[in-house]
């Protein structure tokens, strides 16, 4: 019953309905991919470099001969799998942590919030680099190093809103109960705060997959030959000033999905009454 | 006032000695040790010789705790040692990437002031406005753009198509122009953002209303009570976000190949030189705690509530 209240607060507005609908199609799309992409990735072809649109090559060839458009495909599989991964990973951990947190207070509570302060002391950006440079490059390391940056947005989201939770009478009716603490956390505190962490999954979605291609772009995250959007740019950079489109289709594409989940995530949000921040 | 400041002073030593901590450990945790990692830098092949001579070098064989003091009292006065790389000291080039980035983070700022004040200022005035609607949309497609493409965006159009600006590198005061610009839009779009809600907020209270009862003229009551209260969260994420900007440039650095810390920490990172790789963590975490300091220190001058309640 709430969930449809919810649905149908945020789905008012046209803005939001198109914009779900675009993602839903580039979803399918690049689920879907194996069956759409017309070419083999990898399959290079220097007679065909660079070739214009054409029913084979829907978006052209790159520098290789390969079709940019299956490459973008799965490049999208790349960047949005690891997105959802390390989004859902560092949510539930997060969750999980600042649930603890907010509901055991004292020392537990005390020695999380330091190690937030201490994270806080750093921009963030300089975690993922710093960590990069000891584990390497790759894209494991990059979701290692979302990781352990990421849960602190949940964690302290969690954590506020556990407190305000656990002094309610229904939570002191389960503790009165003898029921175990993680009962009361996962039972009885977690599903009130299950929509405002999805909402917030959603707005982070949207930033890990601008950090994921951005470090790939870099050459830090998916390395070539395997295509991911970030790292498609990257090889494309050297041709900009022959071939455009091979910049322009997955930078579109990272906008497109980026720019729905954001508008989700936001009247997800303005649905929930929620204030960030 | 004074009290608050000292009080927040005497809270970062706890962090600072976290952060030193931090930063020394980061080559102790390296895979095959310092050393190793020294001698595959200068392309020497590790033999059991090779790497007794580089710990010897590097004074690795001290007491760990000798060797953080050093290294501290060394830090302490920038001097972060010699790059595995380069062979060089650290300092002079960290601090002239230091001042390319600021450099560029400072023109980003004036960008955003000139962008984003007018923006919220004007759709705040008319919400709901075809203007509120224009600014709310742009404001999602600035934070939602990888700055990777608005760079090549620009750099198509500015120096492909009208050949009006540099594309690339630092050579004078048109190179500041693409870089900066790309830099500042994720926060224009959502400054604007944050100032029109501040100042609807803010119209809505009652000390505004009070102010209007009293017969204030509309300007002064917008100008004196309703811009000077929507400023505080303005002021906490503007100041942030220098601190954002000075690390997140590294993708901006690397589109526009500005001669920056992002370029720096990005070619470090490749050529494995871990010293290069320590002081930049020391300078950006420094860097940003003192801004961070300095935002809390506006704030409360602005609010004398954050005084008294801190």
């Amino acid at each position: 019953m709430k969930t449809r209240f919810i649905l149908k607060r945020m789905y008012r507005k046209k803005s939001v309905i198109f914009f779900t609908i675009i993602l839903a199609i580039i979803l399918f799309a690049v689920i879907a991919a194996p069956l759409i992409a017309p070419n083999d990735i990898y399959k290079t072809d220097l007679l065909n470099r660079f070739a214009p649109p054409s029913a084979q090559f829907p978006f052209g060839t790159d520098e290789l001969g390969r079709c940019i458009f299956s490459r973008i495909l799965f490049g999208g599989r790349a960047s949005l799998t690891y997105a959802l991964i390390a989004t859902t990973v560092a949510a539930i951990i997060g969750t999980t942590i600042g649930m603890i947190s907010g509901y055991k207070g004292g020392r537990v509570d005390g020695l999380i919030m330091r190690i937030c302060d201490i994270m806080y002391s750093f921009p963030h950006l300089v975690i993922t680099l710093v960590i990069v440079a000891i584990l390497g490059s790759g894209i494991y390391n990059i979701l290692i190093a979302m990781l352990v940056t990421q849960w602190l947005y949940y964690a302290r989201m969690s954590r506020g809103m556990t407190m305000d939770i656990r002094n309610q009478n229904f939570v002191a009716a389960a503790r009165s109960n003898g029921s175990s603490t993680a009962k009361i956390i996962f039972k009885h505190i977690l599903p009130n705060i299950v929509p405002q962490m999805i909402a917030l999954t959603t707005i982070d979605f949207g930033h890990t997959i601008l950090t994921i291609s951005g470090l790939s772009f870099l050459g830090l995250g998916v390395q070539p030959p395997s295509p991911e959007w970030g790292a498609l740019i990257n090889s494309a950079r050297a041709f900009i000033y022959t071939d455009i489109q091979m910049i322009l289709w997955p930078g579109l594409m990272i906008l497109l999905v980026v720019l729905s989940v954001n508008v989700i995530g936001d009247n997800l949000r303005d649905a929930l009454d929620m204030k960030m921040n | 006032m004074g009290k608050y400041i000292i009080k927040r002073l005497l809270q970062l030593i706890p962090i600072l000695l976290v952060v030193s901590i931090l930063a020394f450990g980061l080559v102790r945790v390296l895979p095959g040790g310092a050393a190793v990692a020294y001698l595959t830098a200068r392309n020497i092949a590790p033999t059991k010789e090779s790497i007794a001579a580089a710990e010897e070098y590097l004074g690795l064989n001290q007491p760990l705790l000798t060797q953080y003091f050093i290294w501290l009292k060394g830090a302490a006065a920038f001097d972060f040692g010699v790059s595995y790389a380069s062979n060089k000291a650290i300092a002079p080039e960290i601090l002239g990437a230091l001042r390319n980035t600021m450099g560029l983070a400072a023109a980003a700022m004036v960008w955003l002031v000139l962008i984003s004040v007018p923006l919220g200022i004007f759709s705040a005035k008319k919400p709901n406005s075809a203007f509120d609607h224009f600014s709310r949309g742009f404001a999602f497609l600035g934070a939602s753009a990888p700055s990777f493409l608005v760079g090549f965006l620009l750099v198509l159009l500015f120096s492909v198509k009208l050949n009006l600006l540099p594309s690339f590198g630092k050579r004078n005061f048109a190179s500041y122009i693409m870089p900066s610009l790309t830099l500042a839009l994720g926060y224009i779009a959502s400054y604007s953002r944050i100032l029109r809600n501040s100042l609807l907020e803010n119209m809505r209270s009652t000390n505004v209303l009070y102010a209007r009862a009293r017969g204030l003229k509309e300007k002064r009551v917008f100008s004196a009570h309703t811009l000077r209260n929507s400023m505080i969260p303005v002021v906490t994420n503007f100041c942030l976000s220098v601190g954002g900007m000075l690390a997140g440039s590294v993708i901006v650095e690397d589109v526009f190949s500005w001669p920056g810390m992002g370029r720096l920490i990005i070619s470090s990172i490749e050529a494995r030189d871990y010293p290069m790789i320590q002081a930049y963590v020391v300078i950006m975490a420094l860097l940003y705690i003192t801004i961070n300091l300095v935002a809390d220190i506006l704030c409360a001058a602005i609010n004398p509530k954050i005084r008294y309640e801190a």
